[in-house]
This record gives C-alpha cells, sequence and structure tokens, in this order.
C-alpha cells in the first residue's frame, strides 16, 4: 500500500495541513505550501532524480498486512512504529512520532472523493468555540472541559454522500371551511368541504448523509449544516494532519435517509399549498424522487471523546463553521443551585409585592 | 277608543310575559334603595298621600298575605321595565312568605306606560284574576287618566281595591289566616316581653335595659361580658342606642317585625323619635337568620349598601359560629359609622397574606422548575435530521391544482338560557326593607338581614 509522508522539503519535519491558513505548513521551520505545490515538486524531483521517491515502508496489499479482523496493520516510515487501523482509514497519525500518514492506495481503492471540505480553524480556534459553548451551560460541571481534554481534540475528515435529486408527485387533501352564525335560539355552523389535488416537482441538491458506520448518525445530522460552496476538489494535502476514513456504507444503502429527508420536505410544502381553510387533512400521496445523483465528499469533523464521572461522552465540532454537538452532563449542584435561587428570587419578589398591598 | 286599545295592549304584555327568575340585584338608576311598598320617585302625590296609599297597601298585605308594591317612576333607562321590575322586587326581598309572593306595578311617566307582574305562585294567580277583572280595567283607565293630568292618589286607591276584589276571588288569597305563619302577631305563646295589650301600650324609654338579651344562649357569660363593654363603649362615643337581641323562634313573625316589635316593646330607642337600631338573631335550627333594623334620626345609615357590607363582615364569622367575633366587629363597624360616617374599610390582611404566600411559592417553584428545565435542553443539541428543508434548490412548482367543493354541512346547537340562579338572603346579598310595621307605632323602620 502506497503510504504518503509530508515532510517539509525544507527541513524535513512534519508537513500538516493549516486550516487557518488553508496551506501546508511547517511547523518547525514555518514553510508554507499550497496545495498541489508538494506534488509538483516531487514530479519534478522525479523527472530528475527517481531516487528521492522513498517509498519506504510500501507494503503491498496482498502482503505485509497482519489482517487481524477488521484491522490492518502497517509500519510507520518515520520512525518504523507498527501501526493498526481499520481498512477504511485512509489518513492518520502515527502515535509514537506524530508523523501524518496518508494510505494514498486506500484512498483511491473504493472511490476517490469527488470533493473536500477543508478545516477552517484549528485547535487554538477549537479552544476559542468550546470556551463559548461552555458560557451559557450553566449546568455544566465546572471541571468538566478542563484544557487537557481538549489535546484529546481529533479532527477527522468523514466520508459523506451528497444526494441530488427531483421530488415529484401529488397530493389530495381533504378541506374544511367553517363559518357560525346566530340564527334566533341558535347557534348555526355552516361546513362546506372540499377535495384538494395538487401535482407538482421540486428540487434537491447535496442532502448529506454521512457514509460511515463509525459515525452516529444523528452526531453527523446535528452537526449540518455545511457551507458548501467551500468544497474543493480532492486533493490529498489536506488530508494532513487530520484523520480521515473512507467510505463503508454505499450511497446506495444510505439513500434511504437521503430520501425520507426530502420526501418529508415535499410533503410539507405540498400541504402548505392548501390555501385559506380552517382544517386540512392529507388524504392520499404519491411522492417519488427521480434523476437521483450523488457525490462523496469528506467533511470535516473534530471529535472529542470523553469520560466524566464513569459516563462516556461524545461531541462533534463542524470543523468549517464550529458548531459544538454533544451531549453534556448534568451538575446536581448547580441544578439544584439555579432552583432555590430562582424560587428565592420569584416568591421574594411576590412577598414585596404584597407587603406593598398592605402599606397601600 | 284609543286609550282602551293601548289599556288592553298594556294588559297583554303583561299577560304574556315569562315568569321572573330569582335574582339578586342592587337597585340602579331611577330605582333608588330606599324601597317601600308604595314607592312615588316622581312625586306625582303628596307625602300625606303617599302615605294613606302606604297603609292600604300593608292592610292588602295584612289580610292577604300577598306582597303589593307600587313603583311610579319615570323611565328605566335602557333596561327593560319587567327586568327592571323583577330586579327591584328581588333585589330588595319584596313579596311574602317562601315563594316571596306579589304582584308589582310599575307606572311610568315619561312613556305613559304601566307594567305589572306577579311573582310566585300566588301572585301569579292574583294576577290572572286581577286581568280579567272588571275593577282593574277601571283602575288602569284611572291610571292612564293621570297621565294626563288626572289624580294619582285615586289611581292608586282604585287599584289596591281592584287588587283587594281579585284577592278575594282567590281562595287561597280570601282564605288567608295568621296560622298560615305570615301574621304580625306572634303565634303561640308569646315572648316573656310581650305586652299584655299591644293596643293599649304606651311608647316609652328603658335606658337601664340591657342592650344585649342573649335569650337564644349564643354566648357564654365572658362573651356577654365582652359584647357589652363595646356596646356600652359605642354608646359613650356615638351617644347611639344599640342593642343585640338572639331568640330561637320568631314566634311566627317575621324577623323584622319581631325585631321592630322587640325593640318598641321593652323600651329602646333614645330621644323623641326613639333612634336606635337592633340586631335581632333567630337560631331557629330550621331559619337562622339575622336582621338589622333601625329607627330614628340613625335610619338614614342603614341603606341597602351599608346592609349588604356590614352582613359581609360578619356573614363568615356567623356561618363559622364564632358568634362573639361576629358581634365584636359588627359593633365596632357599626361605631365607626356613626363617628365617621362610613363603615370602616374592611381589613384584607390576612386573605392579602395568605393568598400572597400561596401565590409567591407556587410562582416560584413553576419559575425554578422552568428555569432548570430550559437550562437543562441546552445540554443536548442532538438530533436525527428528518427534513432537507435547507437543500431546496428549486422549490415546489405545482403543474396542476384544483380545489373541489364536496358539499355542506349545517349543524345547530341550541343556546342555553340564563334561568338565573340565587336568591335573595342567601350569602352574598342581604335582604333590605324599609317603611312601617304594624307595630311600629307610627315609627319608620330600615334595615335588612341575611340567612346563614
Amino acid at each position: 500500500m502506497a503510504l504518503r509522508e509530508y515532510k517539509c522539503p525544507n527541513c524535513g519535519a512534519p508537513l500538516p495541513f493549516n486550516a487557518d491558513l488553508q496551506v501546508l505548513k511547517c511547523e518547525n521551520c514555518g514553510s508554507e505550501f499550497e496545495i498541489g505545490a508538494l506534488e509538483a515538486l516531487e514530479l519534478a524531483d522525479e523527472q530528475g532524480d527517481s531516487e528521492k521517491l522513498d517509498w519506504g515502508g510500501y507494503y503491498p496489499d496482498s502482503s505485509g498486512y497482519d489482517r487481524l479482523e477488521n484491522t490492518v496493520v502497517y509500519n510507520c516510515v518515520s520512525c518504523g512504529a507498527v501501526i493498526e487501523t481499520d481498512e477504511n482509514t485512509v489518513a492518520t497519525q502515527c502515535p509514537y512520532c506524530n508523523n501524518n500518514v496518508v494510505m494514498t492506495e486506500r484512498v483511491a481503492a473504493g472511490l476517490k472523493p469527488d470533493a473536500i471540505l477543508p478545516f477552517r480553524f484549528n485547535n487554538k480556534g477549537l479552544q476559542e468555540r468550546i470556551r463559548d459553548f461552555q458560557k451559557d451551560k450553566k449546568l455544566l460541571p465546572k471541571s468538566f472541559f478542563a484544557e487537557s481534554m481538549l489535546s484529546k481534540v481529533q479532527g477527522m475528515y468523514v466520508p459523506f454522500w451528497l444526494y441530488n435529486a427531483d421530488v415529484e408527485g401529488f397530493m389530495t387533501m381533504d378541506a374544511v371551511r367553517s363559518q357560525s352564525y346566530r340564527s334566533g335560539d341558535y347557534q348555526v355552523t355552516d361546513t362546506d368541504h372540499f377535495l384538494l389535488e395538487r401535482s407538482g416537482s421540486m428540487r434537491f441538491s447535496d442532502v448529506p448523509v454521512d457514509a460511515s458506520s463509525k459515525m452516529d448518525n444523528d452526531l453527523m445530522d446535528s452537526v449540518e449544516p455545511y457551507d458548501l460552496k467551500d468544497l474543493r476538489p480532492f486533493d490529498m494535502s489536506y488530508l494532513s494532519g487530520f484523520v480521515a476514513d473512507r467510505y463503508d456504507i454505499s450511497p446506495e444503502d444510505e439513500r434511504k435517509r437521503a430520501e425520507n429527508r426530502m420526501l418529508n420536505t415535499a410533503r410539507g410544502r405540498f400541504r402548505g399549498t392548501s390555501g385559506a381553510y380552517s382544517g386540512v387533512n392529507v388524504r392520499a400521496s404519491d411522492l417519488r424522487t427521480r434523476n437521483v445523483t450523488v457525490r462523496y465528499v469528506m467533511l470535516p469533523v473534530y471529535l472529542l471523546n470523553c469520560s466524566f464521572n464513569g459516563k462516556k461522552y461524545r461531541f462533534a465540532i463542524n470543523g468549517q463553521t464550529g458548531k459544538i454537538v454533544g451531549e453534556l452532563p448534568t451538575s446536581r449542584e448547580r441544578m439544584w443551585h439555579y432552583g432555590l435561587t430562582t424560587f428565592f428570587c420569584v416568591a421574594g419578589a411576590i412577598a414585596a409585592l404584597g407587603f406593598l398591598s398592605f402599606l397601600f | 277608543m284609543k286609550k282602551l286599545s293601548a289599556l288592553l295592549l298594556c294588559l297583554l304584555l303583561a299577560f304574556g310575559l315569562p315568569l321572573a327568575s330569582l335574582r339578586a340585584a342592587h337597585a340602579e338608576g331611577e330605582f333608588r334603595t330606599d324601597i317601600y311598598h308604595f314607592n312615588d320617585f316622581e312625586g306625582v302625590v303628596t307625602q300625606d298621600e303617599a302615605d294613606r296609599i302606604d297603609d292600604l297597601v300593608y292592610d292588602f298585605i295584612e289580610k292577604y298575605g300577598v306582597d303589593l308594591p307600587v313603583f311610579i317612576a319615570s323611565d328605566t333607562g335602557d333596561e327593560d321595565p319587567f327586568d327592571a321590575m323583577e330586579r327591584i322586587y328581588y333585589g330588595n326581598q319584596l313579596g311574602y312568605g317562601s315563594d316571596s309572593d306579589g304582584v308589582a306595578l310599575l307606572v311610568l311617566t315619561d312613556s305613559d306606560e304601566i307594567y305589572i307582574d306577579g311573582y310566585g305562585e300566588r301572585g301569579e294567580d292574583l294576577l290572572e284574576l286581577m286581568q280579567d277583572s272588571s275593577a282593574m280595567e277601571a283602575a288602569s283607565r284611572k291610571i292612564y287618566d293621570s297621565f294626563a293630568g288626572g289624580d294619582y292618589y285615586e289611581a292608586m286607591k282604585a287599584y289596591v281595591k281592584a287588587a283587594a276584589e281579585a284577592a278575594d276571588r282567590l281562595p287561597a288569597l280570601a282564605d288567608y289566616t295568621p296560622a298560615e305563619g305570615y301574621s304580625q302577631d306572634p303565634v303561640g305563646s308569646k315572648p316573656s316581653w310581650w305586652p299584655s295589650s299591644t293596643k293599649s301600650f304606651t311608647e316609652f324609654h328603658d335606658y337601664s335595659a340591657p342592650r344585649l338579651v342573649d335569650d337564644a344562649d349564643m354566648f357564654t357569660p365572658a362573651e356577654e361580658k365582652e359584647i357589652l363593654q363595646h356596646l356600652q363603649q359605642l354608646t359613650q362615643e356615638t351617644g347611639r342606642d344599640l342593642v343585640i337581641f338572639t331568640d330561637t323562634s320568631t314566634h311566627g313573625m317575621s324577623a323584622r317585625d319581631y325585631a321592630i316589635a322587640f325593640h318598641r316593646y321593652c323600651g329602646y330607642g333614645f330621644g323623641d323619635d326613639y333612634s336606635g337600631s337592633v340586631l335581632f338573631i333567630c337560631m331557629d335550627p330550621a331559619d337562622r337568620q339575622w336582621t338589622t333594623q333601625a329607627t330614628g334620626e340613625i335610619e338614614h345609615y342603614y341603606d341597602y349598601d351599608t346592609i349588604n357590607k356590614i352582613d359581609d363582615m360578619i356573614f363568615d364569622d356567623m356561618k363559622a359560629s364564632n358568634y362573639k367575633d361576629a358581634m365584636l366587629t359588627y359593633v365596632d363597624s357599626v361605631s365607626y359609622m356613626y363617628q365617621n360616617g362610613e363603615l370602616p374599610k374592611p381589613d384584607h390582611r390576612k386573605e392579602i397574606a395568605a393568598g400572597t404566600t400561596g401565590a409567591g411559592i407556587f410562582s416560584g417553584i413553576i419559575a425554578a422548575i422552568g428555569r432548570v428545565f430550559g437550562m437543562k435542553s441546552k445540554m443536548k443539541n442532538i438530533n436525527l435530521a428528518t427534513d432537507a428543508g435547507r437543500y431546496v434548490s428549486s422549490d415546489l412548482a405545482l403543474d396542476y391544482r384544483n380545489d373541489r367543493f364536496l358539499y355542506r354541512s349545517t349543524s345547530r346547537t341550541k343556546i342555553p338560557k340564563n334561568t338565573g340562579g340565587g336568591g335573595g338572603g342567601h350569602s352574598g346579598h342581604s335582604s333590605y326593607s324599609s317603611g312601617h310595621s304594624s307595630h311600629s307605632g307610627g315609627r319608620s323602620y330600615s334595615g335588612g338581614g341575611r340567612h346563614f
């Protein structure tokens, strides 16, 4: 398997992708390289001196891997450490020397992503966002988001399918319109009954569904939205410094999830065309998706796994917008504190009003 | 001919009307709160004529046990005349007997109209007979003549006479006897203070008579002593007389008349006009009630509003058998009224304190729960996406749209009528009456009371 390390051509230090600058930046000498620049350099070197392509540590798929169930083992080309990944990992870091590694052949093995959405901020920006996130979480235990936890944040490119489709069909609805009036000693209500018929179509673009079974669907759904206008043509350079997985759920298998979202929205839009009636019920509908196309993209997510009081918590942070999603623990002491404070404030205010009424 | 048609029209209107429902209400507009049995708000008769008509009406009541109130007013404003009449009738506890029997006459001088209505079974029966009688026709003619400058006094006399003639033809009224319980004299054994002969009774003052007579044994000796102290203090501070009298029965009389009789026959009251008031509490288990009756120069204090307010002040304590507290509140409030011209404002501080505390605790709990739950809802923001609204690149375009009318359905619901509720003398409203009673010896008494 072809392993690609990104090293600074000037000093040889690791060369991760810098999300703030959107370039590959050497953490040692500060050199910055645009995406594609390294490949161009290498190509030039290849033409000059092919011996510089050091693919040491390359192990083809058929040998050199110890497959333990779904895991794959390889040797880090930098320090020789033995590293296990699963068969879908396409980029990772050596846990011993932090060397950034991209498994290029794996990238090409299934489907090369059509596009990638680069990370927009790095760890520092992440810390600020987490601090902001905590601000209005008054019930959060003080020690939960300790600084030490932030070092455990893992930036990861998550594989997604983006679905485009037309939804068309028809819907019939029962509608009523009522009016009441008084006639002598009677209250009279006239109810007119209608049958509403609607037919039409609409189009959806880039409905995202995560393509990795390792990611919780609700977590990935909640981390939306992404501004997909920032999608770039895929380049492996973007993966450097981050963990990345390739898809392990096919677009056919995920199509149902995307279709359900589209059909729900379409049903609501059809129903919204009913007009001014006092009551509307859907009688029948036949809505279908057509012209479904799908793109394979990598979207940036920071993941944070932590334990607190014996319970595991997982958070996802949108690598583009910084939106943080997850379930936070609740501090019982703080619940009581805020509850009692509110109780005494409100009860006290009303008691004060009552006292004032004595005076006046 | 014109007048006869108008008369017949009026009688037709009166005959066709539904029974008045029992509603206790305070009088408004033209109808003042000092309601007698003959009420001339327009001054169409002289005072002397009014007194004589009043006596005629009282004789009628005594003989037949049915009330015959008359109202002469300019108009009833926007209120329907029959509604106004009913409101005044029940609101002022007119009528006699458990059914508040009576026939009321309303004369409107602005519009030259008369309205007549019957209340209670006997009242309705009497009205029916009156409408058929030639005497009533003659009386109505006289009333209409009065509109044009005729003699109201003669018209009223004719009206009472017509009512009496009709009542004579109604066995239930004609055979009315004091034994039925509507008598103005005690039935059976007389109370100890009753004079041996009411005909030869001479008015007198007894300044040494006890101002608290507890024949019903409502109070302990210590409580009696305390109440008496307050009564004496009232007299010292205000120079007015107040006596509290309790008994277990009214001996078949109305509470009002029994109280007045007690006040008169026991020599209470100050000055030439025997000015003073009596609070009588009847502890008959079948009919517990109290009444205040006032006469003389202090009579004007006791209008409908005042009676109602005083009764409101003591009602809860009386209901809860806190009789001593009720009496002290009563005496102190009356004393305050004599000194300040109005009753003290009720002290609701306990209720306010209790209400405020309860409201504070309840609101505090709701607010605390709301706040904590609101905070808790921020702690989890994971949801499975169910729609794709933000991914719509081309919104819904309809290529066919049709709204087809199918049919109409109609439902009709009868609007429930307000049949009214409550009655005079129940909690929340006091009875009120004013005028002479047959034992008042020329005195006028005003007052009212409540059952409890």
